[in-house]
């Protein structure tokens, strides 16, 4: 069985278990597998933005976070650790 | 969501740099629906990145440890029965697909996942995904 990990703050675990708590009355996730899982994600999306708002995402800090000193290509770089000149 | 993206759009003087960070904020803005990856690309991630003059190691880490923490972002851990299932489909694309990239098919079947963000035109290859280079 394939296994998802969901990392975030401890605050936000507790808010979803709330919500899933407070819509089923009880969370089996481990039970019910990783289907339900993922309709568990598809109809909750909405609630992330009163969870960690964009701002606060990671991903902001993600982008633009480096300069290489030269012009790069991902595709090229792709090839070249799949030929092992990385 | 390839490695072409988490790289590009980390790395300012990449070529994708422009079409990956639109995707990577699409999904930050909720845009775009939640982003699923694997660990498998995460290790390319942070290896490219790490290797280039002027990111650094440091920052390539840095990378990694954000696309882990971002609730926006489900990433799939790699076992033994997608592994195997992505052993006997790699032989289906002579070599062209990198076991990498059969992996996150054969993940993206599994969570019934129709469309990947990617620069990589080896995906085209993969009839049932409909491959994307912006939000």
């Amino acid at each position: 069985m394939a296994q998802i990990k969901i990392v975030a703050p401890t605050e936000v675990i507790e808010k979803f278990k709330k919500i899933v708590l407070a819509k089923h009355g009880k969370l089996e996730l481990s039970v019910e597998g990783e289907e339900a899982l993922r309709l568990y994600i598809r109809k909750y999306e909405y609630l992330l933005h009163e969870l960690l708002s964009p701002e606060d995402d990671p991903l902001k800090e993600i982008v633009g976070s480096g300069c290489s000193s030269e012009r790069r290509n991902v595709l090229k770089d792709l090839e070249r650790l799949e030929m092992g000149e990385l | 969501m390839d490695t072409t993206v988490w790289v590009g759009a980390s790395d300012k003087n990449d070529d994708f740099h422009e079409s990956s960070r639109s995707i990577v904020d699409a999904i930050r803005l909720e845009k775009s629906p939640l982003a699923l990856t694997t660990d498998f690309i995460i290790d390319e991630t942070v290896t490219i990145l790490g290797k280039r003059k002027g990111f650094g190691a440091k920052n390539a880490g840095k990378v990694g440890h954000g696309i882990l923490s971002s609730p926006r972002v489900f990433v799939v851990y790699i076992e033994e029965s997608i592994l195997r299932r992505a052993l006997e489909r790699y032989p289906e694309y002579l070599g062209e697909l990198s076991l990498t990239d059969v992996v996150s098919v054969v993940v993206m079947e599994k969570f019934h996942i129709k469309e990947i963000f990617s620069h990589d035109t080896d995906f085209d290859k993969v009839k049932e995904l409909h491959r994307k280079v912006l939000p």
